[in-house]
């Protein structure tokens, strides 16, 4: 069996005094907040999902692992606290219209002779899958000249087909 | 099969300073390259089945992978382009439709970095010299022996030379092969992660190749 061993913890005593201890707590402080950023940037990478169109990527400072200096400690937070601003604003802007057009979709229900031919898809209302409400007449073109309007709900995707194969094929 | 106790790796000081909690985990075996056997590989298809979309999606706010995903980002990294070894294989996984078998000892860690997150690398025990660590590269070293480490680069090494790169490129000079007879299984520690998801890492690398020697073994005893 393996021995459980102890790892050095957090508050191990630092082995070498590089950087000054000005700067030590400079960069504690930093690297806490690219954690609390980095946090904040998963929560809103799930909350977005199934959204697409968003940009996630944040520039990194280097090429390959190493240790950053100062600057580039800084230039990681702000580039993090950039994207987590603008993907929340993002976000924000997507849900208000998604709310509009779940309501919209309630006032289709409702009236749907005063929305005729309007359709909202699953993803207008930031949700996976394809299903969609759409405002079509009943009896087709007798529906459309006596005014007798319904939502029609289509509940799920088309269904898979073989590649390579078609009807017309056979 | 014989297994060692688990040892601490060697870090360096000023990696240790800027990076507390980083640790590197190693445990030593003997075990020999070889054959996945269909149970593990029955394994592998279980688990893959058990990664969607959803799942690697949902992984980046799991506190291992997360934790690993920081300390990409405070090394310089963006964890979205220079993936995480957990975060690469589960993209990977999602591409291919299915996890290939490359044979042992890569798909044990294959199996233990998906299950646990925790990244590890597993080299050729006999290769490695004094002090098997993490450490910035010095000026002139390569993995490969081909392209130059830019200097700094904080890479799995020895005293003497890198052994393997942060994202598990292993140098071919201690990589395992068909004459290895023990191996160094090496878990990456980030801050905050658990001693015990390291341990379940290691253990599941040892098992699993503890199992793949005794299947060998009992097939040779039956066809001598």
């Amino acid at each position: 069996m393996i021995e459980v061993i102890e790892r050095p913890s957090a508050t191990a005593t630092p082995v070498r005094p590089s950087p000054s201890p000005d700067e030590r707590a400079a960069r504690r402080t930093l690297q806490a907040q690219i954690e609390h950023l980095e946090r904040d940037l998963a929560e809103l990478f799930c909350a977005a999902w199934p959204r697409q169109g968003f940009e996630w990527g944040v520039e990194a400072p280097r090429q390959s692992p190493r240790i950053l200096n100062l600057g580039e400690i800084e230039q990681v937070r702000d580039a993090l606290a950039h994207r987590v601003g603008q993907a929340q604003r993002e976000l924000d802007a997507r849900k208000r219209v998604e709310d509009a057009k779940r309501r919209l979709i309630d006032d289709m229900l409702k009236d749907p002779a005063s929305h005729r031919w309007l359709r909202v898809s699953h993803e207008d209302i930031g949700e996976p899958g394809c299903k969609h409400w759409h405002v079509v007449p009943r009896f087709g073109f007798i529906g459309m000249f006596a005014n007798w309007w319904r939502v029609k709900i289509s509940s799920g995707c088309p269904l898979p087909k073989a590649a390579g194969h078609s009807p017309a094929a056979e | 099969m014989t297994r060692r106790s688990a040892e601490l790796g060697h870090i360096d000081p000023q990696l240790a300073d800027e990076f507390p909690g980083l640790a590197l985990i190693c445990l030593r075996l003997d075990a020999r390259k070889g054959r996945t056997p269909a149970p593990i590989k029955r394994r592998m298809r279980e688990l893959a089945g058990r990664i969607s979309g959803a799942t690697v999606v949902q992984a980046r706010q799991d506190e291992v992978p997360w934790a690993y995903r920081v300390l990409w980002r405070r090394l310089g990294l963006d964890p979205d382009s220079d993936r995480t070894p957990v975060e690469r294989l589960m993209v990977e996984r999602l591409e291919h439709g299915g996890i290939p078998s490359h044979g042992m000892p890569n798909d044990a860690i294959v199996l233990a970095t998906l299950e646990t997150g925790i990244p590890v690398v597993v080299v050729d025990a006999s290769k490695v010299g004094e002090r098997p660590g993490l450490r910035p590269a010095r000026s002139g070293e390569s993995v490969d022996n081909d392209t130059p480490l830019r200097p700094g680069e904080v890479v799995y090494a020895d005293d003497d030379r890198p052994l393997a790169r942060l994202t598990g490129e292993v140098a071919p000079v201690c990589a395992v092969d068909g004459d290895t007879t023990e191996m160094l299984v090496c878990a990456l520690a980030a801050a905050s992660v658990s001693q015990m998801a390291i341990d379940e890492a290691l253990w599941m690398v040892a098992d699993l190749l503890e199992a793949t020697g005794r299947l060998e073994e009992s097939t040779r005893e039956d066809n001598p």
